[in-house]
């Protein structure tokens, strides 16, 4: 690879993860806002016209408060769970296409980190890491709380990573491909040989099973259990201050991010849109279809809000009826569904 | 049937020996029963077909004062089939040597509400309940010396290093403050304390114990419930209060009638004026003058009452919906009830605690405007709780999560002494304001909202949340019908004045006297003991807030359960810890 390339990698690598980072900083911001037009209030507005600079007050006092851990903890494990929940949170982003290549002065630009060809199961790998973050944050905390909820958040996640992978097949066999990149181009335009091209009106089913697991994978209400705060105080992260709640917090606002990015890309068309034919220069087609797929990313992240401001929280049992009773089997039956239709009507 | 014939009842029963006496001079008649068989007269009276009083509505412990060198404990039953009252009273005599504490059967066994209360008697008047299954401490920490409400009570300077009293420094060396001067407890005293440690050691064994509170987003306040629990499930439930207890009774004994209304706001703080209402109208019935009060004063103490139970309701709904996951819900219902708030700070002065119900008439009159403000709120109210049941009442994941959870059978209800919704919502039409008339509300049309098991099995937690639900919208027809009356016949006068009536002394006659009213979570009793003709201040009172009882029940019927299920419980019964410490 030559070093200019690298050099286009890294940047576009930097130019991703600060992105993350601030789409999640201001999604705390956006739900803030958004639970606040819910419920009749105004919401934060001191720092900054219309409170714009509440991230940034709120990033300043996680920095500077106090860090406790406690006696009984384990030091070491304590400190790595945050991490690795951080961690696992923004490697995610690495497959996803942003958009169609760039050319620029004949160079031509990917705008994806990298194309492999397993982009999905890489980004099942690392979502399923992603509970050992929480999971060995709660467990070093050694505190009863904390460890229900890293109990409640390894049994969930193993749950709902079933169905997630099950709904996931179906679409496979419809795209034919593991590879994000390729997905992405499949979905091209909006109406492509008689049928909407995006693969929601292939995989309705498909995409609302997904829908749910994400949800759950990212322990979002109504599935917010391992933090559940009625019950369990604070749940995993109960004993967690400073900075290293602020990662926990941080992480899911991050996950959100990438699973709306996910979910954009493989049922929604990507950074397709619709008459993006009728645009004739390639770059600018480009970088309406980055526009696009936040447009798209920024619906699924307000979703994720209202569905969490309106619903109350399910029971553990309940959680756990849904995704081994319901969920599972939809996914199989819409697998089978699936396989007869491609066998009949193609 | 009648009081004598109750009496006829239990001589046919018991021979002749087991009344000692009686007292008709009061508004209320007793019976004085032999100490030994207590239990078996309270267990007749539950259990005869003819008088079935099946509800234990108060049980207090007494101090006769040092001169008598007697101590007592009057049971105040109730039968609800028959709408039938009755006063026992037993009495030991005791020469208040700490080590021998004067002895009375437990009735626990015939009313679980007598557990708790003979707890308090034990903590508060140092009476020792023989037979009783947990006799420890309840309000006061376990190692508390000494009992409070008697008559001779020293405190001690210092409880584990923290300074208790704060005396005015005298220079006369002959009023020189004596302290309690340290002790060791009888073990007899000390036995169920150990049983209680002994079965913690235990269980932290083999499964979990885990505290919930008193420093948990869910306990309502600083209540502390150890659960002892097998993973989610929770093996049995111990509850722990006392954290908020501000000797209620001790400083009742200590002020004036008058004085004691302010107090009386602190116990429920989210419903202060049904709290004041309560405690006025039996001090006015005491004074015989509950008859005097304009008709204009009467229906401007309902108003403010049933306002403050909406708001009380709401706070119950609101927090319920956290307690459950659902945010929004809660700051629904503070916004709304931030409407009555500022209504009720118009009328009294202060937000929470109104001190506006006075003995004999009000504070103030209402201010101009107020009756039409009111008008406003309920039609802006109305459309608002339609809202609130879409998103909250009919939520399927809101029903999955409460129906058939924490069935309380109307069987247990009663016999733990439980009222308000949360008796309604096993079922029972039960509701003071019909049963007793008091006040106005005979003149009044409203329904008693009672649960149905609309969703699942009658009694269980959404049953209860539907019964507030549903009094609520009571409540605002009780005051639309308040404010037509205020606003036409009862129309406020330039020469009116509420504060009229308002006796010069309070000083009732010497008797002892229950008064219950229903407050927003059930049975508010005040139970009065004057016996200083010349004195405004009462020689005892107990006070019998609902929450207690209510939140009694929550060990029987949380075994078993999920640990969420428990905030479900919990959060079902509504209580205040205000309340349950007072």
């Amino acid at each position: 690879m030559e070093l200019i390339d690298l050099l286009i990698k890294i940047a576009l690598i930097i130019v991703i993860f600060v992105i993350s980072l601030v789409v999640a900083m201001y999604s705390t911001y956006a739900e803030r806002k958004i639970a606040a037009f819910f419920q009749d209030r105004v919401g934060p507005n001191r720092a900054g016209p219309w409170g714009i600079l509440q991230p940034l007050a709120d990033g300043g006092k996680m920095f500077l408060k106090e860090e406790i851990i406690p006696t009984n903890a384990t030091g070491f494990l304590f400190i790595v769970g945050p991490s690795l929940a951080i961690l696992t949170a923004c490697i995610g982003s690495a497959v996803i296409p942003w958009g169609q290549n760039l050319e620029i002065g004949g160079r031509v630009i990917p705008l994806q980190v990298t194309d492999i060809n397993v982009g999905i199961l890489y980004i099942f790998g690392v979502v399923s890491l992603g509970v050992y973050g929480i999971m060995i944050g709660g467990w070093a905390s050694n505190n009863k709380y904390s460890l229900l909820g890293a109990i409640r958040a390894a049994s969930q996640n193993i749950s709902y990573e079933i169905s997630m992978g099950l709904s996931i097949i179906a679409l496979l066999m419809v795209t034919g491909t593991l590879s994000l990149g390729e997905i992405a181009k499949q979905q091209h335009g909006f109406w492509a040989d008689g049928y909407f091209s995006w693969n929601v009106f292939k995989q309705p089913l498909g995409f609302l099973l997904f829908i749910v697991c994400a949800f759950a994978e990212t322990n979002r209400s109504p599935f917010d259990l391992p933090e559940c705060e009625t019950e369990l105080v604070g749940g995993y992260h109960t004993e967690y201050s400073s900075m290293k709640l602020g990662f926990y917090l941080f992480a899911e606002y991050i996950n959100m991010f990438i699973s709306s990015a996910v979910m954009a890309t493989l049922y929604f068309g990507g950074y397709n849109f619709p008459f993006m034919d009728l645009i004739h220069s390639p770059n600018l087609v480009a970088i309406l279809g980055v526009v696009a797929l936040f447009i798209k990313i920024f619906m699924f992240i307000f979703f994720f809000m209202w569905v969490r401001w309106t619903l109350p929280r399910f029971r553990y049992d309940q959680l756990m009826d849904l995704g081994w009773k319901t969920l599972i089997p939809l996914a199989i039956a819409n697998i089978v569904l699936t396989g007869i239709f491609m066998t009949f009507f193609k | 049937m009648s009081f004598d014939e109750i009496k006829e009842l239990l001589l046919a029963r018991f021979g002749n020996d087991v009344i000692i006496g009686e007292e008709r001079n009061g508004l209320q008649p007793a019976l004085l029963i032999r100490t030994e068989s207590i239990a078996d007269v309270c267990l007749e009276l539950r259990d005869n077909p003819s008088t079935y009083f099946d509800l234990l509505n108060c049980l207090s412990g007494i101090d006769y004062g040092t001169e008598a060198n007697k101590f007592g404990v009057v049971y105040h039953l109730t039968s609800i089939p028959y709408h039938l009252s009755i006063t026992l009273k037993v009495s030991v005599e005791n020469n208040r040597d700490e080590l021998h504490l004067p002895a009375v059967p437990t009735i626990a066994h015939v009313y679980a509400t007598a557990d708790w209360h003979e707890r308090e008697a034990y903590d508060l008047v140092g009476i020792y309940f023989e037979g009783h299954p947990d006799l420890r401490r309840i309000l006061l920490p376990d190692d508390w010396e000494g009992y409070p409400l008697r008559k001779d009570y020293i405190a001690a300077e210092y409880y584990k290093g923290i300074k208790i009293d704060y005396p005015v420094e005298s220079n006369n060396p002959a009023e020189k403050i004596t302290y309690k001067t340290p002790f060791q407890p009888n073990p007899k005293y000390t036995e169920a304390l150990k049983r209680y440690e002994q079965k913690i050691a235990d269980a932290a064994v083999e499964d979990m114990v885990l505290n919930m509170g008193p420093q948990h987003p869910s306990t309502h306040g600083v209540l502390r419930l150890e659960l002892i629990t097998d993973g989610e499930i929770v093996k049995e439930l111990i509850p722990h209060m006392g954290y908020l207890h501000r000797c209620f009774e001790k400083h009742a004994e200590s002020l004036t009638y008058q004085q004691t209304i302010p107090f009386t706001d602190r116990m429920d703080y989210l419903s202060s004026m049904t709290n004041a209402h309560a405690w006025v109208m039996g001090v006015e019935r005491m004074l015989g003058i509950d008859q005097d009060i304009p008709k204009r004063i009467e229906y401007i103490r309902v108003l403010v009452s049933e306002l403050n139970r909406i708001s009380s309701h709401l706070i119950a709904i609101g927090t319920y919906g956290i307690d459950i996951g659902a945010f929004t819900p809660f700051l629904w219902c503070f916004r709304d009830r931030e409407h009555i708030m500022g209504m009720l700070e118009w009328a009294s002065g202060s937000r929470m605690l109104y001190n506006y119900i006075w003995v004999g008439g009000l504070f103030y009159d209402l201010p101009v405007g107020f009756e039409e403000r009111c008008r406003e709120f309920v039609d802006y109210f109305k459309p608002k709780m339609a809202e609130l049941n879409q998103l909250l009442t009919d939520n399927q994941i809101f029903i999955s999560r409460t129906a058939n959870v924490g069935i309380l059978p109307l069987d247990v209800a009663i016999n733990y002494g439980c009222t308000g919704p949360v008796l309604r919502g096993s079922g029972l039409r039960y509701d003071l304001r019909r049963i007793d008339g008091y006040s106005v509300y005979p003149e009044l049309d409203f329904e008693v909202p009672i649960g149905k098991g609309a969703m699942g099995t009658t009694g269980d937690c959404w049953d209860r949340y539907k019964v507030r639900v549903d009094e609520i919208e009571q409540s605002l027809y009780i005051i639309e019908q308040c404010l037509d009356r205020l606003q036409k016949e009862l129309k406020r006068t330039p020469d009116f004045d509420p504060r009229a009536k308002l006796p010069r002394k309070l000083t009732p006659k010497a008797q002892d006297y229950y008064f219950r009213a229903e407050g927003s979570k059930g049975e508010l009793g005040y139970y009065f003991i004057h016996n200083n003709e010349r004195s405004e201040v009462p020689f005892r009172v107990k006070a019998r807030g609902p929450s207690y009882n209510n939140l009694s029940v929550v060990p029987a019927i949380t075994k078993g359960v999920m640990i969420a299920d428990v905030i479900a419980i919990i959060g079902s019964i509504d209580f205040v810890l205000g309340e349950v410490d007072r």
